[in-house]
């Protein structure tokens, strides 16, 4: 097996990990932390493949996809941070509320 | 309880599984192509950089690196919209340590002759707007952190903020009567380090105003609270208050 290999195999495994995070765990902030594993393993499958072809250098283009891809998810995650915040001084207000009714 | 805990994650595990496979199979299948880089680099001569990530970047697919900026300003007021205006934010919790002030005017200076660096590199070795913008940002969020008193605010502020879109935009615009963001060849080295300059200015300050997480200037935008609130609101916080 190749570092190549071992690369892509790395990569899909952080994307199926991050992945069952998301599905299986009820936090948020690990939901946002999961999608960004996930990511991850994403954009080293692509770096992986731009290489794989051994030409004088690696393939520009997937490069310049990942670091678009990386801005995108910073971006992404952000917002996401903020919702989660929301939610959470939403939900406690809600508490809040309960507690003054009973 | 146990079994169902069991059924549950063993069904998680064949799930993941399965998508794992399917996943290598496909790239495992993918053929042995070379790509675009042949593609590329036939066209290197024309592109006015070195470097064939920026050429694609910044030449060839500069319409995808347009709309990143794009997206990039959109998340800000995305977040400037989510953020919360009436909560007491304590600016700095704990008065910053000596090593953190000495730490921070060492690494400040040297962040930002950093991020010089790699604007001006880009052209022919790895670097760019996008690597020197998040430098910048990294200063910015280590003076905050230190306590230094937050200064941009205003129309200034949205000016820098959206410079890496309008110059972008711009010297698009300026390229007619061909198409958008066509550079004729002996411009399009320095028509790339404009726009680089101006994105690295608008990403520094939009990634740090991102970790900053709320309006900077809220507080001069938004009406005292007495009038601003309604009677349920006042009602709903004087119960907070209460509890």
């Amino acid at each position: 097996m190749s570092a190549e290999h071992l690369y892509l195999l790395t990569g899909m495994a952080l994307f199926v990990m991050g992945g069952v995070y998301v599905v299986s765990n009820p936090q948020l902030l690990g939901k946002i932390l999961a999608i960004n594993v996930a990511g991850s393993g994403v954009f080293m499958v692509l770096i992986t493949i731009a290489y794989r072809a051994r030409a004088e250098y690696p393939d520009p283009v997937p490069q310049a996809m990942v670091l678009t891809g990386i801005v995108v998810a910073v971006s992404a995650t952000a917002v996401a941070l903020a919702l989660a915040v929301r939610v959470r001084n939403a939900s406690s207000d809600n508490d809040t509320d309960k507690t003054t009714e009973e | 309880m146990t079994g169902k805990f069991i059924a549950k994650n063993f069904a998680l595990l064949i799930i993941a599984g399965s998508v794992f496979a399917v996943l290598a199979w496909s790239v495992w299948s993918l053929p042995q192509s070379t790509g675009l880089t042949f593609t590329v680099q036939a066209q290197m001569e024309r592109s006015g950089v070195t470097n064939p990530v920026t050429a694609v970047l910044l030449n060839f697919r500069a319409y995808d690196t347009l709309l990143e900026v794009g997206v990039l300003l959109l998340a800000l007021l995305a977040v400037w919209a989510f953020a919360p205006i009436d909560d007491n934010y304590d600016e700095a919790v704990t008065p910053p340590a000596t090593a953190q002030k000495a730490l921070t005017a060492f690494l400040v200076p040297v962040l930002l002759v950093v991020a010089a660096y790699l604007l001006w590199v880009g052209a022919s070795k790895p670097g760019g707007a996008f690597q020197a913008g998040a430098l910048l940002s990294g200063a910015a969020v280590l003076l905050a952190l230190t306590g230094v008193p937050y200064q941009a605010t205003g129309i200034g502020l949205r000016l820098l903020l959206s410079i890496g879109l309008l110059m972008f935009i711009s010297v698009g615009l300026a390229m007619f009567p061909s198409a958008f963001l066509q550079y004729p060849g002996d411009w399009a080295g320095v028509l790339i380090l404009v726009i680089e300059t101006a994105a690295m200015i608008s990403i520094g300050v939009t990634l740090a105003l991102l970790f900053y997480g709320r309006v900077p200037d809220s507080q001069l935008s938004v009406p005292p609270k007495q009038d601003h609130y309604t009677d349920t609101d006042k009602l709903q916080s004087d119960a907070r208050d209460i509890s």
